[in-house]
């Protein structure tokens, strides 16, 4: 068979499974399966077996549940709770000041965590009642806590930037210098929006009654007192990260520390509290993981086919400038995006793409940064924006999956353009050099 | 025993509570590792690998413990639009086919594992402990159980698609 057909069969085999509702992990699987029996024989799933095994015992892996559990630690506890409630009192008379303070908190805990998901539902639970209360205009509400809670994954830490660096072989440390200032321009650009929506239109976000403003100084002060802790923890472990002291996977662990240090300290830590969190850690885990088995069977087998080459030749039979082969693989991931989920994307196509863009002369790290900017669009992009579905889940009962959708256009247009931004300014991503050695 | 059922069974709680354990040990010896290194200077042989070891069963029995609740990501935008009568169909399709790549992981899985353990596989490094042997029999086991969680999903749909249609 040649490897036209091959491909064909692969991912069309893919997308019909995907369409009739198998599950992810199993479709890329059940694809992997049948091409190596047809292509290669029984013994070639030892193949499969194989780099499963090898996948699993990756040192850098060990990082993802740690960062997922000091991310569920921190939403269990009144941490990011505390964190808000600081950051909402400085909002002051300023129309859609408690938008942008949000978005300044959602920041903020996007530095404590490396996932979404439960950043949203946070969001969803303390800041949306909040305005909604003032009279905000429901979209402007909705696309802040969606958006704001995506960033998760944007700000480093990120557990997208740790599985993209396995799969390309990018030291993760790099990806999470590379990210800081595209995920602060993405969340600037969020605020900006926020800020001119807001002049242009005040109605949209009213300010906190003035009774309610008149906190005095030294109240506002001592709720401050609520960001020692998250900023302590954030400080360690990017800090640690950034300068070398620890690896990713250490330094995640001692995130873990610090999130417990800082329950402790509010008197929260139990038991119960911690093995919450685990279970949910290990339900994470186990979903990314088994997906990022299936996928990587896939990849396995397609590359024995000699897919790679193929699609490289295609590629570059294009005769097309490298702006424009970036773009059109951008405009590949935002689809997949639509219809897949983040883990699927990146170790499906980043062993084909990435090898290419180090061809065409670019930097895998800012691929990278690229890639997990794509990401933060197919949180929002509907029909299956994971944003939205979980804000869904505590939202207000009157508010529907398609409101929310509608409300989520315009932020999916910033993201867009903050992309656009760093595909044509590559400055955007080497500016802090160095850091990551 | 019941890890295939519906809902979240006792099996699955164990598997949780068990993980829990898991967890926090990686970090109670990755922080004992950090401490080690910068306060006393002596780092440690063991907690580079324990860790890995550790984060992998613990990674393998979250297959198990997904699959039991039925939480593995699925596109069901087509599902949801579909009538009952094909839906419950499909889903045995889906179960079928599930299955089918299950058994040949199973086969795999399987055969890597009994090799290993027979030729007493370790790691290679300072420690050389068997972990290579035990982390493919956990992995193969969890195949397994995953295999036969499926199954008994398969019978519960095929009797839900016969009893209702």
């Amino acid at each position: 068979m040649s490897i036209e057909w091959i491909t064909v069969c692969m991912f069309g085999g893919l997308v019909l499974l995907l369409a009739l509702g198998v599950p992810l992990a199993f479709s890329t699987g059940l694809i992997a399966v049948a091409a190596a029996l047809s292509l290669f024989g029984l013994d070639s799933l030892q193949l499969i077996a194989s780099r499963i095994f090898s996948f699993m015992g990756e040192y850098v892996l060990v990082s993802v549940p740690m960062f997922v559990l000091m991310a569920s630690l921190m939403e269990r506890s009144g941490v990011a709770k505390d964190l808000f409630n600081a950051m909402r009192v400085w909002a002051g008379a300023l129309p859609g000041g408690l938008a942008i303070q949000t978005m300044v908190a959602a920041t903020l805990m996007g530095a404590m965590t490396g996932i979404i998901g439960g950043e949203i539902v946070l969001l969803g639970l303390i800041a949306l009642p909040q305005m909604l209360r003032l009279g905000y205009d429901r979209k402007l509400a909705i696309g802040t806590i969606c958006a704001g809670g995506s960033l998760g994954t944007m700000i480093p830490p990120s557990i997208v930037l740790v599985i993209y660096g396995l799969t390309v072989n990018v030291p993760i440390g790099d990806l999470f210098t590379a990210n800081l200032m595209p995920g602060l321009i993405l969340s600037g650009a969020y605020m900006l929006y926020i800020f001119i929506r807001c002049q242009l239109n005040p109605a949209l976000g009213p300010p906190a009654p003035a009774a309610e403003r008149a906190v005095p100084l030294k109240h506002k002060l001592r709720l401050m007192g609520g960001l020692a802790l998250p900023v302590l923890v954030i400080l360690s472990v990017l800090g640690t990260i950034y300068l070398g002291i620890a690896s990713v996977t250490e330094a995640a662990a001692m995130g873990v520390v610090g999130t417990l240090i800082a329950a402790s300290l509010r008197r929260e830590l139990k038991w119960g509290l911690v093995r919450d969190a685990a279970r949910q850690t290990m339900a994470t885990c186990g979903m990314l993981l088994w997906l990022s088995f299936g996928a990587t069977a896939f990849t396995g087998v397609y590359n024995l086919a000699g897919g790679p080459a193929f699609i490289h030749g295609v590629i570059t039979s294009l005769d097309v400038s490298p702006v424009v082969v970036v773009l059109i693989m951008m405009g590949i991931l935002l689809f997949l995006g639509c219809i897949m989920d983040w883990v699927g994307i990146c170790l499906l196509t980043m062993p084909i793409f990435v090898p290419i863009i180090k061809s065409l002369g670019y930097d895998p790290v800012w691929f990278g940064v690229l890639f997990c900017l794509n990401m933060q669009v197919s949180y929002l992009s509907p029909p299956f924006g994971p944003a939205a579905f979980y804000l869904k889940g505590v939202a207000p009962k009157d508010m529907t999956l398609d409101e929310i959708f509608a409300a989520l256009w315009p932020f999916i247009l910033l993201q867009v353009m903050v992309l656009l931004l760093v595909l044509l300014v590559p400055a955007t991503v080497t500016w802090l050099p160095g850091l990551g050695d | 025993m019941s890890l295939g059922g519906a809902g979240p069974g006792r099996g699955t709680r164990v598997l949780g509570e068990f993980a829990s354990i898991l967890f926090v040990v990686i970090v109670a010896i990755s922080a004992y590792e950090v401490i080690m290194r910068y306060a006393f200077q002596s780092p440690t042989i063991w907690v580079h690998e324990i860790s890995v070891a550790l984060a992998a069963i613990a990674f393998a029995l979250g297959g198990p413990y997904v699959h039991a609740t039925r939480q593995h990501i699925a596109i069901t935008f087509f599902l949801d639009r579909m009538q009952e009568r094909s839906r419950r169909a499909l889903r045995v399709f889906q179960t079928l086919v599930s299955l089918i790549f299950l058994g040949f992981l199973a086969y795999a899985a399987g055969e890597q594992a009994i090799a290993s353990v027979a030729d007493g596989e370790t790691s290679g490094t300072a420690l050389n402990l068997p972990i290579p042997a035990l982390l493919k029999s956990v992995f193969a086991l969890c195949v397994v159980l995953l295999a036969w969680q499926t199954l008994r999903h398969l019978i519960n749909d095929i009797r839900a698609a016969r009893w209702r249609t």
